[in-house]
């Protein structure tokens, strides 16, 4: 039974495939990452190269030009290299431990050579065929603002301020008019074409308001920077807002399934009892009386509670999906994946070290995350997350690090103040107790070091963290001291600030709005439960209301008929009575003549015989 | 592709018409199981692979079994997640096997903790022998009784004294 032929020829195949794709693996691991990351971003993700080492185990990804969506021409973001380490032995139990994820040259907003829009559906295209402008029109269009704003980002204001204000005003002066060239060229061009009117109107704004601020290249950077920032906001505030109605959808779908619950429990229990109910007594004058002055409300609120006190109870039965969403019922029995306990000391995922640097004449990001890990508890180190951001020379430097842990959370702020960058660290226990140190980088100064905000302002896209998100939203330009005490030759220098006064009220406001807005929704919940029920239930009742007045008014119309009856009778009978007193009348007159007649008669007879017999006498 | 088809229902035709490897024809099918039924897990699919080189199955009767058991699986899922169910969860004693499996190396690549995947496998195991026994019995009820029954039919003998069929058999001599 046993093949060894079968075996050697197993055995050839899969060396054969192990070779193929040793020499291969780069390139279909290539496609089937762009084709993953262009499915799921919705435009083209360029790699152009890419390398697979097993030893160290990992990837190296090179050239990696992922295009906006919304402007085809454009890179969201460039990186010159990306590399993941992974740790191979983890990776046989499943578990993604990323030893170094490192990525260098990374650049914002770089120009593509060609569209990043996906090919479309043809079918969809050639239904809703989409106007526009011919092609060359809209690259040169393109190729004019990129240009542009380059030409605009790429001057080096901080060289020329000071020394040469001069050439600058010459330099700005000829930047303008070949602006304003372009831009009325560009405009004449483009004018005509009624799909770029929108995008000119918004164009046109922006020089105009450029045009109040083109004092100084300076101003124009400013307001290319404010543009971005609010573009960023209005993003960011987008995905909140998205997440926001995504929570609501779902508690509104756990809600409805509830009061549908409820809804038919009731329907169902008040339908029960009616049926149970002899009909009889809805006949009575008195249940009208009885039953409507019965206190709803109470009765209602009694409902209410039983059955909410069921659903807390039975977590189950208010996740029991509605009616609406019964074809999913089967999908989601389906297929279900048990997890169990994972009693090895590696969690599922951890990121052991993500570094990544960008730096330009303007712009100086680094970013560096330590031991970001799906499980904190089994690596027993914080995760350690550093973000330096520094724009310009004259911007402010701002960096913060977040080391976030179960008990012990450590935040370093570092801000800098024309060109000396001072370091605050914050260490943050569970209590809000504030301890920590001060470092002074690249700067000669003695004595005593005091700093003062009067305004402290986060720029909300440098930290995403939801902790530091819930705290620093509740801050709404509190007045923080930070007073910083100590000379330079002691290492350590205290910093006392009232700085976890303001988190903990911040915190407390957040929790008392969070608590307030529970109440009213629990509230309003209840309010919508009850008037349901109470229009069900008045429903209900006027449809028995109904049926007893058609119950009502048949037994009248009966009594009502009877009566007639009973009227027609006594009016036969009235009449009858007439007639046979007429008849008897007629009849004892009939035997009053009669009698009289007979009377007469007898005495006629009388006469004759007392005459006859007179007669026989005399 | 077509080609490789028909040559390998072919086969198996002349395998089932054929005298010999009526257990490699049963066994074919009785594994075919594993193939028809479980959903795809690459290291299971080479183990298969690999089991399949090892013994002497029926390549083509595998082929067909698996197109057979496809379709049957649109029948069988709830069954096997069931199943899988079962000794994931409520099976309380074979937590502990599963604990262990779910940590150790390789393992978890395998799927196991997936209903679905687990009660396919051993729906699969469960019908290997029956499978095997049944497909068995057909083949001797077949070539005993079936088979001289549809030699004789009228069906059967218009066919061969049809020119088609002398044609068709004249191509398939100058092919050869």
């Amino acid at each position: 039974m046993l093949r060894i032929k079968g075996v050697i020829a197993f055995l050839i195949l899969f060396s054969f495939l192990t070779v193929f794709s040793f020499f291969f693996l780069d390139n279909l691991l290539c496609r089937q990452l762009v084709s993953i990351s262009e499915s799921l971003h919705g435009a083209k993700v360029d790699i152009r190269h890419s390398r697979v080492s097993f030893s160290p185990f990992g990837l190296r990804l090179g050239g990696i030009e992922v295009a906006d969506p919304d402007h085809p021409m454009q890179n969201i973001f460039e990186l010159e290299h990306l590399t993941i380490l992974i740790d191979l032995s983890a990776l046989l139990r499943k578990k993604l431990i990323i030893e170094t994820l490192s990525a260098d040259g990374f650049q914002r907003n770089t120009q593509r050579r060609y569209s990043g829009a996906l090919p479309k559906n043809p079918s969809v295209t050639r239904k809703h065929p989409k106007r526009t402008m011919p092609t060359h029109t809209q690259k040169d269009a393109l190729q004019f603002f990129t240009t542009l704003f380059s030409q605009a980002a790429d001057v080096d204001v901080s060289g020329l301020f000071d020394d040469q204000p001069l050439s600058m005003n010459t330099r700005t002066q000829s930047i303008r008019h070949s602006m304003k060239q372009d831009y009325q060229r560009s405009f004449t061009q483009l004018k005509h074409d009624p799909d770029f009117e929108k995008a000119f109107a918004d164009i046109q704004h922006r020089f105009s308001s450029f045009g109040f601020k083109t004092s100084n290249l300076i101003a124009i950077q400013a307001s290319f920077d404010e543009l971005n920032t609010l573009k960023e906001n209005t993003q960011k505030l987008r995905q909140q807002l998205a997440h926001k109605k995504k929570t609501l959808k779902t508690l509104n779908d756990s809600y409805y399934t509830q009061i549908l619950d409820l809804d038919n429990a009731f329907t169902k229990d008040l339908r029960t009892v009616l049926a149970r109910s002899p009909l009889t007594q809805y006949k009575t004058a008195s249940f009208s009386q009885q039953f409507l002055k019965t206190p709803l409300e109470i009765r209602l609120q009694r409902y209410v509670d039983y059955y909410t006190k069921i659903m807390s109870f039975i977590p189950q039965k208010s996740a029991r999906p509605s009616p609406l969403s019964s074809p999913n019922v089967s999908n989601r029995r389906r297929n279900r994946i048990i997890t169990f306990p994972n009693q090895h000391p590696l969690p599922g995922f951890w990121l052991k070290t993500f570094s990544f640097r960008q730096q330009s004449n303007t712009e100086h990001i680094h970013v560096d995350v330590r031991d970001l890990c799906s499980d904190q508890d089994k690596i027993q180190r914080p995760c350690r997350s550093r973000f330096d951001y520094k724009k310009g020379s004259y911007s402010s430097l701002i960096k913060a690090t977040l080391d976030q842990q179960e008990d012990d959370r450590i935040l370093t702020l570092i801000f800098s103040h024309r060109g000396l960058p001072i370091s605050g660290q914050i260490y943050q226990s569970a209590l809000l107790d504030i301890d920590g140190s001060v470092r002074i980088d690249d700067a000669e100064l003695n004595g005593q070091i005091r700093l003062q905000a009067s305004h402290l302002r986060f720029d909300p896209p440098l930290l995403k963290h939801p902790l530091s998100t819930v705290f620093l939203s509740g801050l709404k330009a509190p007045k923080i001291d930070l007073t910083l005490d100590g000379t330079l030759s002691s290492p350590d220098i205290i910093l006392s600030s009232d700085i976890d006064r303001h988190f903990s009220a911040a915190f407390r406001s957040y929790l008392s709005a969070k608590e307030a807005k529970m109440r009213a929704s629990i509230r309003a919940q209840l309010q919508r439960e009850l008037t349901s029920n109470k229009t069900l239930l008045s429903k209900d009742l006027q449809g028995q209301h109904q049926q007893m007045s058609r119950l009502i008014d048949a037994d009248i119309a009966r009594v009502s008929a009877f009566q007639k009856r009973l009227r027609d009778q006594e009016s036969s009978l009235r009449d009858a009575k007439k007639r046979l007193t007429a008849a008897a009348d007629r009849l004892k007159r009939k035997a009053s003549e009669d009698a009289q007649k007979r009377k007469a008669t007898a005495e006629e007879k009388i006469n004759s015989s007392l005459n006859n017999q007179l007669k026989k006498l005399f | 592709m077509l080609v490789i088809l028909v040559k390998i229902l072919k086969q198996l035709i002349t395998l089932i018409l054929d005298h010999r490897n009526r257990q490699q024809i049963a066994y074919g099918v009785a594994f075919s199981a594993f193939f028809g039924l479980l959903p795809f897990n690459f290291l299971l699919f080479v183990l298969l692979l690999f089991i399949l080189c090892l013994f002497k199955f029926n390549l083509s009767s595998i082929f067909f079994g698996a197109l057979i058991f496809k379709l049957l699986r649109v029948a069988l899922d709830p069954v096997s997640d069931f199943l899988g169910y079962f000794l994931l969860v409520t099976c309380t004693p074979l937590v502990h096997f599963w604990t262990f499996l779910y940590n150790s190396p390789v393992f978890p690549w395998l799927n196991f903790n997936h209903t679905l995947q687990l009660g396919s496998f051993v729906l699969a195991t469960l019908l290997f022998f029956p499978t095997y026994y049944g497909f068995l019995q057909f083949l001797d009820y077949f070539r005993q009784t079936l088979k001289p029954r549809l030699e004789n039919s009228k069906l059967l003998t218009v066919l061969k004294a049809s020119p088609v069929f002398h044609w068709a058999f004249k191509v398939k001599d100058w092919i050869a």
